[in-house]
């Protein structure tokens, strides 16, 4: 295991998970600051809190008011 | 700056605004890169997880870079189109809903300028989230795979850049005819479904079919050479993509704006 | 001069007649209302001349050519106004003004004026998702003037707005007919009255009357007698029906207006009728018909 972990090629992997973050941080954003989402705010926080990737372009697609 | 600059720079801005020039390219650059990562690891990941009897011997041939790569386009092919039809869908469509198309024709604005500042939107947002995606792609599997020619990453990425045009182009296209963006989608998504479909069972007699460009991507993929139905793929695609828009705009013309 | 000029104007929706062949001028610098009850064909008829709405058949001339494209000349306020709600105020009067051919910078300033004009200065920065009702209308206003037209449309104008917001847009219409000629439909006939030189009162779809309103007034006005009783009187208010100087009698609770064709002697007759039946009377009053009585009429005939 430990030496799994040695051989993860961090410069490869750090990235992924920064854009899986910028990702989560922004539809968090979005949706805080938006006045009105389709369906509850609450709701939509938690999904994207915790439905990795899915929850974020669910978000996106759904759950902001584009208008 | 003539109108169709002023309308296409309010697309740009919109998608900034809307963090669409954000989320899409990221989803796709996400997707990129999950096949040669989850490629790199998997025998490892069997081993660690998997709970194999010791002494078991792993023949798993490790795949080669093309074949990655022609991995992460089918995954474009399914997941990316999904995800630039959900985006585009109500491009048209809900500034009708709203009445707001109607604000912007009111004003001296041509029918093709709104339509065609519609479609330069898409197309750069498409093109962008998948340059940016594939290129990423690219990357990580020369790191963690093995190298693949640029040049045949470069060919490959703007025959595929082709069919995913057409698709956008065709959501556009029921964007302008239909009112609901649900709707939009799923119709949009089906005849994508169903073009891809036919012409892979028929494969003989579509060889014109838009769909065949995924096929072409393979090839040029794996062998650098590009099959000689390609230039009569390629000329039927551009020309049902001129008609689409021709279309899109004389429907426009005629639908009822302000409500 | 006449700036307009539509003939035989027709649009069929299917089945539905909504303008059935209507002519009309509009002349330059006036201010006209275009008036009528719901469905009356108002909002077709204003798509129609700003181009947004191709007619069945019948023509539009433009300072007597045939019109091809109007848009450029006609700033159009929707009965129903959208915005980029994530635009602010001012971000959005340039958007249109550059797509009204004016140029960056004439488009800016233009703005600057204009949100000064109607009030928005304040509010220029905010996205106009979070404006109210009147802050749109205004905005709305200033987005159809933007690009200076010849002709200012406004469809219902005023109907949504709280008597604050209608007196502000009213005020504001008041200033802007100075330098432009308007067409405003409207159901709110006081507004008309306020401020329109020329009426032009449709009702399913065609055109009942038309003129400037001074002439309208005129040729339609006719003495009233309007009558008030502490109590009810109805009996006697229809049995007044029967003399032969009586043209109309319209009873509402305690007050009656009567139409009478010989005021002179009518309203002795009348008088002396209420004095010698004692009937408690509050007021008594020689008045004349006013646009509501004939609009009235015009829709229910
Ligand atoms: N797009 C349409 N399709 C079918 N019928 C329509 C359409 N637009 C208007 N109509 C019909 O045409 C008639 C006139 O409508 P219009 O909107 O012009 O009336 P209006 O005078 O503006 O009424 P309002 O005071 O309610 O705004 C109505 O009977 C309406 O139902
Ligand atoms: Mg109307």
């Amino acid at each position: 295991m430990n030496e799994l972990l040695n051989g993860i090629p961090w410069g490869a992997i750090v990235p992924i998970l920064v854009l899986h973050l910028i990702l989560m941080i922004t539809a968090l954003v979005s949706c805080i600051r938006e006045e009105k989402t389709n369906g509850p705010k609450w709701l939509w926080i938690l999904i994207i809190l915790f439905i990795n990737l899915i929850g974020p372009v669910l978000y996106f697609v759904i759950g902001r008011r584009n208008d | 700056m003539t109108q169709w600059t002023v309308l296409y720079r309010k697309e740009m801005m919109e998608m900034v605004r809307n963090y669409k020039f954000l989320w899409i390219p990221i989803i796709f650059i996400l997707l990129g890169v999950m096949q040669p990562v989850s490629s790199y690891y998997m025998p490892e990941i069997l081993d660690t997880f998997g709970g194999l009897p010791e002494g078991t011997i792993l023949e798993m041939p490790t795949p080669t870079g093309a074949e990655v790569l022609m991995k992460v386009l089918s995954i474009y092919g399914m997941l990316g189109v999904l995800i630039l039809v959900l985006s585009a869908m109500g491009v048209v469509s809900a500034e009708r809903q709203s009445g707001v198309a109607g604000m912007v024709m009111i004003k001296p604005v041509p029918y093709s300028s709104y339509i065609l500042s519609k479609w330069a939107g898409l197309l750069t947002i498409t093109l962008i989230s998948l340059f940016i995606g594939y290129v990423a792609s690219w990357y990580y599997t020369s790191l963690l795979i093995e190298t693949v020619a640029f040049e045949r990453i470069f060919q490959s990425g703007v025959i595929y850049s082709i069919w995913l045009v057409f698709v956008v182009t065709l959501t556009l296209f029921f964007s302008t005819i239909m009112k609901g963006n649900g709707s939009v989608a799923f119709v949009t998504i089906f005849v994508v479904f169903a073009i891809s479909t036919v012409t892979s069972i028929l494969g003989k007699y579509m060889k014109w079919s838009p769909a065949t460009m995924t096929e072409h991507t393979g090839q040029v993929l794996l062998s650098g050479e590009l099959n000689s139905s390609f230039l009569l793929a390629f000329i039927t695609t551009i020309a049902i993509l001129i008609v689409i828009l021709i279309s899109s705009i004389q429907i426009f013309k005629q639908k009822e704006l302000l409500e | 001069m006449e700036l307009l000029k539509a003939s035989d104007l027709v649009k069929r929706f299917g089945n539905t007649n909504a303008v059935k062949g209507i002519n009309f001028h509009i002349e330059e610098g006036r201010c006209v209302s275009l008036l009528g009850p719901n469905g009356a064909g108002k909002t077709t008829t204003l798509k129609m001349l700003s181009g947004l709405l191709k007619p069945t058949s019948g023509s539009i001339d433009f300072k007597g050519e045939k019109a091809k494209d109007l848009r450029k000349f006609i700033g159009y306020l929707p009965q129903y106004p959208a915005f980029y709600n994530w635009m602010s105020g001012k971000e959005f009067l340039v958007f249109i003004g550059q797509l009204a051919k004016l140029n960056r910078k004439e488009a800016e300033k233009r703005s600057e004026e204009l949100l000064e004009r109607v009030g928005l200065t304040n509010a220029k920065k905010r996205k106009i998702g979070g404006y109210s009702g009147g802050m749109k209308q205004r905005l709305g206003l200033a987005q159809a003037l933007i690009h200076r037209p010849k002709l200012l449309i406004l469809d219902e104008p005023v109907s949504a707005l709280d008597p604050l917001g209608r007196r502000e847009v009213l005020d504001m219409m008041r200033e802007i007919k100075e330098e432009t000629t308007i067409l405003f439909s409207t159901h709110v006939l006081h507004d008309a009255e306020e401020i329109s030189d020329d009426i032009l009162i449709m009702h399913a779809g065609e055109i009942a009357i038309s003129g400037s309103l001074g002439s309208v007034m005129e040729e339609y006005r006719q003495p009233i007698l309007q009558i008030e009783f502490e109590s009810q009187a109805a009996d006697w208010l229809k049995s007044i029906a029967s003399y032969s100087f009586v043209s109309e009698v319209n009873i509402q609770g305690n007050k009656a207006s009567i139409v009478l064709k010989d005021m002179v002697n009518g309203k002795q007759i009348l008088l002396k009728d209420i004095v010698d039946r004692k009937l408690p009377i509050r007021k008594f009053e020689i008045s004349q018909t006013t646009l509501e009585d004939l609009f009235m009429k015009v829709v229910k005939a």
